[in-house]
């Protein structure tokens, strides 16, 4: 039970950090051209460079939370599933909100 | 757009809204109080492989035929702010679900005892459930106007 509880604490964890991750390189990319342009010269598109970083960031931050040691327990994930949604719902709005601002303000 | 990019293209819809379907069928079977756990499996690995699927034809067909065929029709158009503000936002919005998907599927096939009698767990699965529909539907709704801005026969 104690190796599912960490696992699963693990797992939100990395999943926080991918969305953490997609936003901030979104955003990133767009104002700094060099950046997109090692991602498309690497990854032949910047999306699939920023899909399979996001995938690393996503095990890398999930195996590390597993490894770290601590106690896991039932109400440690509720409150990594509250965090989880909240980053979700903000990191669309950010994204949507960044894309709007590009094309019609600036 | 040959067969290929056609099926990619077909297949992205197709799986994406699956798994939004089966999504917002989660908070449903989790909301009676006698859980089918079978079932919540089923779903959660189907609207997981979806999400992935989607995730897999969409981005082949966006990365090797919508930059070259589309893109600058939508740009030259009435109407540029759908790709300037809703696809640039659709295609990163898009890479969350696949990661809260697998948390989901991992939730229910790790603690299904669990969700059965802490009602909190339950909850916030609901919460997780109803913020990937609500992500999907947003991008599905973005997906219909980016058809819709598409200038020329392909």
């Amino acid at each position: 039970m104690s190796g599912k509880l960490k696992l699963t604490e693990g797992i939100i964890l990395g999943s926080i950090a991918a969305v953490v991750f997609v936003v901030a390189i979104t955003i990133v990319a767009e104002l700094a051209a060099p950046l997109k342009g090692w991602l498309k010269n690497t990854f032949y598109h910047h999306w699939i460079g920023k899909s399979l970083i996001a995938v690393i960031v996503f095990a890398g931050f999930s195996v590390l939370a597993f490894a770290i040691p601590h106690k896991a327990s039932l109400e440690g994930i509720n409150r990594l599933l509250l965090v989880l949604v909240a980053l979700v719902l903000l990191g669309a709005l950010v994204i949507f909100g960044f894309f709007s601002y590009e094309t019609f303000l600036k | 757009m040959n067969p290929l990019f056609l099926n990619a293209l077909v297949w992205h819809i197709f799986l994406g809204i699956a798994a939004i379907i089966i999504f917002a069928g989660l908070p449903l079977l989790l909301r009676g109080k006698k859980l089918n756990t079978g079932l919540l499996k089923v779903y959660s690995f189907i609207g997981f492989f979806g999400f992935v699927g989607s995730w897999i034809t969409g981005g082949y067909y966006y990365s090797f035929y919508y930059g070259k065929a589309i893109k600058g029709g939508i740009l030259a158009g009435t109407t540029p702010w759908v790709h300037e503000i809703l696809m640039e936002s659709k295609e990163h919005v898009f890479l969350f679900l696949p990661f809260l998907a697998f948390v989901v599927l991992v939730i229910v096939n790790f603690f299904s005892k669990e969700l059965v009698t802490n009602a909190k767990l339950r909850m916030n699965l609901i919460l997780l459930s109803v913020a990937i529909v609500t992500l999907g539907i947003v991008i599905t709704l973005c997906g219909f106007a980016i058809s819709g801005s598409v200038v020329g026969k392909h």
